[in-house]
């Protein structure tokens, strides 16, 4: 493809976050509170088979 | 909204979130190689077409100028100068289709980037009043009051049956009614809001789906546009692509012994090369240049 790749993919990403930037808080809190959620509940995962592991 | 319910869906939302992202940014990339596809074929095959063209025409001047000849190394230098500059003009009038073609790209980048957070809104916002509409039945304030208004009026009612009236019961029994009035119509603004939020949401996607539809045929348009304005590029007559080159008239007749004596570089260069630069440039400053304003 002609021309800087890398720039091609900042003007994208510049493109992404100008939309983003229109998703309001609600939206905003809801992403963050679902890789929170997410994180926690790999924790939990993560716990619950080092018991298993012990167990066995 | 419940707290499982509530991370359940956010995870949920996020997740949808990050695949849409991926999907958007990647579509964007696909379509802008896709664009220069076009441009690369339609440009190689437009100078293939051009250097056939030369040859001939060569061949046509004389037959037997090969490598070896006199004068081949310069011919071969000039033709191959000649068709980097047509191909270079080629690639500026291309450059200024796929200039406006990754302008839409942006913009359909940008409106399917706001197009997800209202999909992850209309989402949150259908939950929400599914929630608000399970609340307004199992609501526990509203309940209590229920409760307790059914219970004042019991009191009533035996009270009455007794002939022993208490106004006091009474004006409790009007308050409980309008404390669960004022319940029912907190909850039902809530509901009417977020109607109004899910209505508001609604419009937003059908109009940026419809833009997202105009972008992608415009995009499809311009590109189909590129490509016949590559080809017609520095055409001549009848504005077909340059198969053949006509041997100069005073040449027509020409014979083998004649041919011999000939410079066919110079002739080469006055019939072929020198036409082909002059409507290089013309093309430069007429065309091109009126293009980009």
């Amino acid at each position: 493809m002609r021309g800087d790749l890398n720039s091609k993919m900042n003007s994208i990403n510049q493109a992404f976050s100008r939309g983003r930037s229109r998703f309001g808080k609600q939206i905003d809190d809801i992403i963050s509170q679902g890789l929170e959620y997410e994180q926690e509940a790999l924790e939990n995962k993560k716990v619950v088979q080092k018991e298993a592991g012990i167990e066995k | 909204m419940e707290e499982a319910a509530k991370k359940e869906l956010c995870i949920k939302l996020k997740n949808f979130y990050n695949e849409s992202e991926n999907r958007v940014k990647t579509d964007a990339m696909i379509c802008l190689a896709y664009t220069d596809k076009i441009s690369t074929e339609t440009i190689n095959e437009k100078v293939n077409a051009q250097m056939n063209a030369i040859k001939i025409g060569i061949k046509e001047i004389n037959p037997k100028f090969k490598e070896g000849s006199k004068n081949y190394e310069t011919t071969k230098e000039l033709v191959t100068e000649t068709l980097a500059k047509y191909e270079d003009a080629l690639i500026e009038l291309s450059e200024f289709y796929d200039g406006k073609i990754e302008q839409l790209i942006l913009r359909k980048v940008e409106l399917e980037s706001s197009l997800l957070g209202s999909l992850l809104n209309e989402e949150y916002l259908r939950q929400n009043h599914e929630f608000k509409t399970k609340q307004k039945e199992s609501d526990k304030v509203r309940k209590s009051v229920r409760d307790n208004i059914k219970s004042v009026f019991e009191k009533l009612k035996t009270r009455k049956k007794e002939n022993n009236f208490d106004p006091r019961l009474m004006a409790q029994l009007m308050d409980e009614q309008e404390a669960e009035h004022e319940i029912d119509d907190q909850i039902t603004k809530g509901l009417e809001k977020s109607n109004e939020d899910q209505k508001v949401n609604k419009e937003f996607i059908e109009k940026a789906e419809k833009e997202i539809s105009l972008i992608k045929a415009e995009i499809e348009r311009i590109n189909e546009r590129k490509r016949q304005s590559i080809f017609d590029a520095m055409e001549v007559g009848d504005k077909a692509l340059v198969t053949s080159i006509k041997k100069p008239k005073v040449f027509k007749k020409i014979t083998r012994f004649f041919v011999a004596r000939f410079n066919t570089a110079k002739v080469v260069q006055s019939t072929i090369i020198d036409p082909l630069n002059l409507r290089i440039e013309s093309f430069k400053v007429n065309e091109l240049a009126s293009m980009k304003g």
